[in-house]
């Protein structure tokens, strides 16, 4: 498995559970995700665009422009069902992988 | 929905890109922002901004794989280079203009000519009531009158 490959599946995790807190433009959720971690983990932030326009493709997020509480204008994106589901989806995949590389470790 | 989007983004590509870019610029100015109230100068917080965003160009790239039909895009690519091929042999590219015009040509004609002769119906009413009347002279052999029936 590639480096890309393993970021990948992560991050479209890691922004969708961002997304049910609300719709969040791409800076928004890359400091969510920096908080909530105490920046334990590190991505390229820009991987994020890519991600999110796929994931409107998979019709997982729509996207909006509106004014932030600055005044500017950011591009806001939404969860919409098919991207709960998603979430579902890769959130059990996850703790299948998760589990089976602690099986390895704990294994004696 | 994929589709669809896809559709649109064929026609609305310019404002598409300006709209990646405005977010891009959003993001690398609101993380600049952020370094210099955690006490960095501008030009370290534009450096840093930048370093944590990683290849913009390639964002970019990366970002507009999903807006394009590939296949209109490669369909696009043949008749470009198809143009160019023209252009670099221009001999070559005259004799097969001119032996497609010489053929087209000389096979119009022959068919309009045939076309009016043996396909078209006479132009006269009722053409098929048509008839043909010869009278015989008995002395003189086969004399040919045409008549209208």
């Amino acid at each position: 498995m590639s480096k890309r490959d393993r970021l990948q599946g992560t991050l479209d995790l890691l922004i969708l559970k961002t997304l049910t807190r609300g719709p969040q433009h791409g800076f928004g959720i890359t400091m969510h995700i920096e908080t909530v971690t105490g920046g334990a983990l590190r991505f390229q932030e820009g991987s994020l665009y890519p991600a999110l326009q796929r994931m409107q493709n998979e019709g997982c997020v729509t996207a909006k422009w509106k004014k932030t509480e600055n005044n500017r204008r950011a591009r806001y994106y939404t969860l919409t069902k098919v991207g709960r589901e998603q979430l579902e989806a890769e959130r059990q995949h996850w703790r299948r992988v998760a589990e089976a590389v602690e099986l390895v470790l704990e294994y004696v | 929905m994929a589709w669809l989007r896809k559709l649109r983004a064929l026609f609305r590509r310019q404002r598409l890109h300006k709209e990646l870019d405005e977010e891009v610029n959003f993001h690398l100015d609101m993380r600049e922002r952020r370094f210099v109230e955690e006490g960095m100068s501008p030009e370290e917080a534009r450096r840093a901004a930048r370093k944590h965003f990683g290849n913009v160009t390639q964002v970019r790239e990366d970002s507009r794989q999903f807006w394009g039909f590939r296949l209109l895009d490669e369909l696009g690519q043949d008749p470009r280079f198809a143009f160019r091929s023209f252009a670099k042999n221009p001999g070559s590219t005259a004799t097969a203009v001119l032996t497609l015009a010489l053929g087209l040509g000389v096979g119009t004609a022959v068919f309009s000519v045939v076309n009016a002769l043996l396909f078209k119906p006479l132009p006269y009413e009722d053409p098929e009531r048509l008839v043909m009347v010869w009278s015989v002279n008995e002395k003189e052999g086969v004399d040919l009158e045409l008549a209208r029936a």
